[in-house]
């Protein structure tokens, strides 16, 4: 066995052991372009909540690279509940702005 | 199996996972390579499938359809996760359904006349093994004296 199939096998079990909930930090970030001269602003600063994710769902993957594609896979699936999330809590008005850039930036706890 | 022992299970594999990372020299265990499999059992006939499928879902791999044993009376999926082979098994009656489709002629051997054995007294070898402690040094290794 080759020292990349040792370290998927390893992989494999740390994947076989992964706990059954995840739960992310995001945090929300909406911005305006300005106008010229002026740089863009940030008119929503730090609206955080925690996302929670079952394990249920992971996608069909191909043996290589499982664990970098399940991690960004999950951060993808945060993102989306966390968007959810923070429309929940009143905040779709402000991320519907014209011309407004969201960002959420997810982070495992 | 308990809650407590399933999270000791779940903890010896972060514990393997650690210490063959940090040693390379020791080889790798069987189980899950080469022709073993890590396999996962769900032999409750009300909810095995549901249980299997959720099993299925929950792994970050494609899965493989297989039939297996004497009577190919198991259920088998078969993935690898990173280079560790998994396996869930049902019994197939519990997960799939029996359809009668046809019918057709096969030969099977009928026993006619039951073997004959007889005792007899034969000399072997009495052995005991003798294992010095592993851990401890060869007897060629301690100092003199």
């Amino acid at each position: 066995m080759e020292d990349t199939d040792r370290a998927r096998y390893i992989d494999g079990l740390r994947t076989l052991a992964m706990p059954n909930e995840i739960w992310y930090d995001a945090t929300l970030y909406v911005r305006r372009p300005g106008s010229p001269g002026v740089p863009d602003r940030r008119i929503q600063v730090d609206a955080r909540t925690s996302v929670k994710l079952e394990r249920h769902g992971a996608p069909r993957l191909s043996p290589t690279g499982v664990r970098a594609e399940v991690e960004r896979h999950r951060r993808d699936a945060a993102k989306s509940a966390a968007e959810t999330r923070f429309r929940e809590l009143g905040l779709g008005a402000v991320m519907d702005l014209p011309d407004a850039t969201v960002t959420i930036d997810v982070v495992p706890l | 199996m308990e809650d407590t022992e399933r999270a000791r299970y779940i903890d010896g594999l972060r514990t393997l996972a650690a210490v063959l990372e940090a040693n390379p020299d020791i080889p790798l265990p069987l189980a899950g390579r080469v022709s073993s499999r890590m396999t996962m059992m769900f032999l409750s006939d009300a909810t095995a499938r549901e249980q299997m499928a959720a099993a299925a879902r929950a792994f970050p791999c494609t899965w493989t359809k297989r039939v297996s044993g004497k009577n190919e009376e198991f259920f088998d999926l078969r993935g690898t996760v990173g280079a560790l082979n998994v396996e869930l098994t049902a019994l197939r009656d519990a997960v799939c359904e029996r359809v009668v489709v046809g019918t057709t002629e096969v030969t099977e051997d009928e026993v006619v006349t039951e073997a004959v054995t007889r005792p007899v007294t034969k000399t072997v070898d009495v052995v005991e093994w003798r294992c010095s402690p592993l851990l401890a040094p060869r007897a060629a290794e301690l100092p003199a004296g």
